[in-house]
């Protein structure tokens, strides 16, 4: 939706560099200069946007594209959005760079060989068979606690908090101090409207990248080291362990690879004469065929996890990245804004009295739209269709036309949503899901008990827009008061759902002003 | 009755939030502690408020908060029928027993539970918002209670769907009318209650009972008004200060604190009048408050009575002091002829006639003039004297009586008619300056002569209370003929 292969850069552009957090502050940078427009500014500009589009049936994309091509850019966003992505770079390059650093140092310290007693394998296997396991379980455990609902930051998140705090400081170091503020405002914000899912996966990536690493160059620093030197590998316990359970524990770790390469697979002479003491001497010589196995265990027990996990958090980021775009709800009211605009619900005119609603005969020009492509699913609660707000929102709902709710006297006479459920299924995932209300009732606990229904029928990620109709069906204005509005606002933030959305009217009763921001997000 | 057994005719105000129900029952009884505001969701419980009347509680309104899960409500309520076999009211009570605790149904709970308890319904739904069939569920829980029911239109600004809502409603209710909670005009109630005691024949007695409390209670405020509104104009009219001069006194500094003196006495005379209005018409000091800055540039007493606005608004016209002044003049005159026994023909009454009118005439011209001083001669004579004493007042003319009554009349009947259910300051604007509640040519003419006695005796308490009497009986016929109107 908000996204975009390729724009020019002076129309606030998603870049095709992806869905990464740069692209996701851009957005919510503009999103919030859009609220914080007055209706006059927001309509001058969702005409531009109109009039860029082609087509009778403009989709949700191409409505948000068009948008984002009349954005005024304001420098100051640029510099934020770019601070940003050379933040989130450095945080990648400093997991990297430690990652580095560590392997090498553990590879370094458990691989090293003077001739005087062998390499003991048992350091080696325990550091990187048993830690990448541990590891890999413990991580799997605390993502999936994270993801079920549990507590914020498990243990092993711990320290990537710690480790993103210091370098966002080194980072913001060199920047001067207004500009510091507005990275840093722009960072918590990214913290504070991300959902709980993407935070995961994003700290998962992190410290997946860390590990991967680790785990490279620790292998690279072994291959290296067999091709370069001479290493003699042993093994010591003190423990009472025979040759043959050694095997038995060789064979277990070696079953990934022991079909392919069999050569990494330790026999039973190479294992018993490997066992070495202290002080006691050794053939160097005989004792150099562990290798392969080692390297076999560093690949597939740490470097192979890792990679997986990197790639599996890498795609997660990217495709919760795209839903938060594609389901951010202040698109879903650019989008029903530009609906309205581009099927006449707005009339051209500044300052135009207090209908929201074009004469009929620009109702009459607006194209009927199919409700499986494009159009909107319009629901109306207790009557509100007969406003004569609602007759373009019922054309912009095609042939099926708008769903009546709220009339019948029992509450569990719910076809309605299951109507929607069947008409979702048949429609694009854009499709834009309308709710009309009259705008002089009270909100009761009976219309937000059928939204809660309506939620579940759409599914969580899909905007709800909550429109109020303002008018009777002769276009006489009955919401006289702008506390009922209030009102509406008020009671569906107690639901705590942040995509159903109050769209205002676009010239709600009691604005006098056209200077004055009414268009409202919706709860937070 | 005590204020804790239940009368007769007791009613669950109910219906969709936020359309007025508090007003109504604020206005029926006339309690303004009744909470409301135009913010919905302002009543949270239900409240028991009596109407009063000599310790008896006439009638009982209950001031229920709105429907919130009406829909909910029913499907439980239906699901229960269906289920135990329980019918109507008894799967309505079962329904209030069962969610006294469920915070969900705390609003419908608190509605239903009065009238489980055998309270009427009163259904309040806004005449200038379209009918619809959205409150099906909460008109058929109404109907499932067997109660008697009315529905009460309540225009809240403007009618303009009232056909559409006794459509609606009409085939759920006994009966449907348009009540304005706005309005506090008597009328509106005696028409609820005629209505009411059609409703159910056990209502019609007491309805009988409630309608002749009510004429009762009418009859008796309107008297004690024009009790208040004649005791203040005889004090006013006759009213008067003095003070003793001194050696350091400057007489004429002495004349200006007077003549102050005086106005702000009258005026506190004028501001207790309207407090005792509003008390006999149950309504609060604070809504009528003495302090300037409650009264709103637009409201007619809000200029001083000594201003040239109010003499202009409040004052008699020139054919209403001609009137006074042939009266004033012809009896003065009449003075000449008893003298003559009758050998003037007529001359002295004829001549005092024409005098009096032109007084009446040039008058008319002066009235906002008038103040509150020594006459010029006094002050001709030079300083006062000391150990003489000043004394000011009573304010001169006739006009000035009269702008006092027309603006006592006319504060009685803006609160006469002031719905209990208004929270701003009761406003004391005129519709149409001099029109509202201004004295007819007959009453001047009536009162005229009571006015110049009030002055001429003074002293004479006895004959005081007589022409206070006099006046109090006109001004009651006054009221009673703007009642009736």
């Amino acid at each position: 939706m908000p996204m975009a292969d390729t724009h020019q850069h002076d129309h606030a552009p998603p870049t095709r560099r992806g869905r990464g957090l740069p692209e996701l502050v851009r957005w919510w940078l503009l999103a919030d200069r859009d609220k914080a427009r007055t209706n006059h500014e927001r309509r001058a500009i969702d005409r531009q946007a109109v009039g860029q589009l082609d087509g009778d049936t403009p989709s949700a994309k191409s409505l948000i594209e068009a948008w984002r091509r009349v954005q005024p850019i304001e420098p100051q966003d640029q510099s934020v959005v770019e601070s940003i992505s050379l933040l989130t770079r450095l945080i990648h390059i400093a997991a990297i760079v430690i990652g580095v650093v560590l392997g090498i140092s553990l590879a370094a310290g458990l691989f090293a060989y003077d001739g005087k007693a062998p390499v003991n394998l048992v350091w080696a296997i325990v550091v990187f068979v048993g830690g990448g396991v541990a590891t890999v379980l413990i991580t799997a455990v605390g993502v999936g606690i994270r993801l079920l609902g549990g507590p914020r930051q498990p243990t092993n998140f711990a320290w990537a908090h710690w480790l993103v705090g210091p370098i966002r400081l080194l980072v913001t170091w060199p920047m001067s101090a207004d500009h510091r503020k507005r990275v840093l405002d722009a960072w918590s914000m990214l913290i504070r409207r991300s959902d709980r899912r993407l935070a995961t996966w994003w700290l998962l990536r992190v410290t997946q990248l860390f590990a991967l690493a680790v785990y490279a160059a620790a292998t690279i620093w072994f291959a290296l080291a067999v091709i370069t030197t001479d290493l003699a590998f042993g093994w010591a316990v003190t423990a009472d362990v025979s040759p043959r359970q050694v095997q038995q524990i060789t064979d277990g770790l070696s079953l990934p690879w022991a079909w392919a390469w069999p050569l990494a697979v330790p026999s039973e002479q190479l294992i018993v004469a490997s066992q070495v003491f202290r002080g006691q001497p050794f053939d160097a010589g005989a004792l150099r065929g562990w290798w392969p196995f080692m390297l076999m265990c560093m690949l597939v027990y740490g470097l192979g996890p890792r990679l997986v996990f990197w790639l599996a958090s890498h795609w997660q980021v990217q495709r919760r990245i795209k839903r938060l775009l594609d389901h951010d709800p202040q698109a879903a009211i650019i989008c029903h804004r530009l609906r309205q605009h581009r099927f006449g619900h707005v009339r051209d005119g500044q300052g135009d009295g207090n209908s929201p609603l074009a004469t009929n005969e620009h109702v009459a020009r607006a194209p009927a739209t199919d409700p499986g492509s494009d159009g909107a699913l319009v629901l109306a609660w207790a009557g509100a269709e007969s406003s004569r707000d609602a007759q373009p929102f019922a054309r912009s709902a095609g042939d099926a036309g708008i769903i009546t709710v709220g009339m019948d006297e029992r509450s569990d006479d719910e076809h309605a949503p299951q109507s929607l459920t069947d008409r979702l299924e048949k429609a694009q995932r854009d499709t834009q899901v309308v709710v009309l209300v009259r705008g002089w009732d009270v909100p009761t606990g009976d219309v937000l008990d059928w939204l809660g229904a309506v939620r579940r029928a759409v599914g969580d990620e899909r905007t709800i827009i909550v429109q109020p109709v303002v008018q009777d069906k002769a276009g006489q204005l009955v919401c006289r008061d702008r506390a009922m509005l209030d009102a509406w606002e008020h009671r569906l933030a107690s639901i705590k759902d942040q995509r159903l959305v109050f769209a205002q009217p676009m010239h709600p009763p009691g604005d006098a002003s056209e200077d004055t921001p009414s268009e409202s997000e919706g709860p937070s | 009755m005590t204020s804790n057994d239940q009368p007769t005719l007791t009613f669950a105000v109910v219906g969709p939030p936020n359309r007025g129900k508090s007003s109504i029952v604020s206005m029926l009884t006339e309690d303004t502690t009744v909470q409301v505001a135009a913010l919905p969701g302002t009543t949270q419980s239900a409240t028991r408020f009596d109407y009063v009347v000599d310790g008896t509680v006439l009638y009982r309104m209950i001031d229920t908060p709105g429907f919130d899960r009406a829909r909910g409500a029913l499907t439980w309520i239906n699901d229960h029928a269906n289920k135990t076999g329980d019918e109507g009211l008894a799967a309505v009570a079962a329904f209030v027993d069962a969610h006294r605790r469920d915070s969900a149904y705390r609003y419908e709970v608190a509605l239903l539970e009065p009238i489980v308890a055998g309270a009427g319904v009163l259904f309040v739904v806004d005449g200038s918002t379209p009918a619809e069939r959205e409150h099906q569920a909460e008109l058929s829980i109404l109907r499932m209670t067997g109660r008697p029911r009315v529905a009460l239109i309540n225009p809240m600004g403007t009618l303009d769907y009232l056909d559409a809502w006794q459509d609606a409603l009409s085939p759920y209710f006994n009966a449907v009318m348009t009540l304005d909670a706005m309005d506090g005009r008597f009328v509106h109630r005696r028409k609820l209650f005629e209505l009411l005691g059609t409703v159910r024949q056990s209502w019609d007695e007491p309805a009988r009972q409630v309608l002749a409390a009510l004429d009762q209670e009418r009859a008796q405020r309107r008297e004690r008004s024009a009790q208040v509104i004649a005791q203040t104009l005889a004090a006013m009219v006759t009213d008067s200060v003095s003070k003793q001069v001194d050696a350091d006194t400057d007489s004429t500094q002495l004349h200006e604190a007077l003549a102050k003196q005086l106005m702000d006495t009258l005026r506190q005379s004028e501001r207790q009048a309207w407090y005792d209005l509003a008390q006999i018409y149950r309504l609060d000091e604070q809504s009528i408050d003495g302090s300037d800055v409650s009264l709103s540039a637009d409201d007619a007493l809000a200029d001083d009575l000594f201003s040239q606005r109010a003499w202009m608004i409040f004052g008699l016209k020139r054919s209403h002091l001609i009137a006074a002044g042939i009266i004033g003049g012809a009896v003065s005159g009449g003075w000449i002829d008893a003298a003559t026994l009758g050998g003037s023909f007529g001359i002295g009454m004829a001549g005092g006639a024409v005098a009096g009118a032109i007084a009446g005439w040039f008058s008319s011209e002066g009235v906002s003039r008038i103040k509150v001083r020594d006459p010029l001669w006094r002050r001709l004579l030079g300083p006062v004297a000391p150990g003489k004493t000043i004394v000011c007042g009573p304010v001169p003319g006739k006009q000035f009586a009269f702008v006092v009554l027309n603006r006592l009349l006319h504060a009685q009947s803006v609160i006469a008619k002031w719905s209990h259910a208004r929270r701003d300051t009761i406003g004391l604007a005129l519709d149409k300056p001099n029109e509202n509640a201004s004295l007819t040519t007959d009453a001047v003419k009536q009162l005229a002569q009571p006015i110049t006695n009030l002055r001429k005796h003074a002293a004479d308490a006895v004959r005081q209370q007589q022409e206070v009497g006099t006046i109090r009986a006109i001004v009651d016929e006054h009221l009673r003929a703007i009642d009736q109107s």
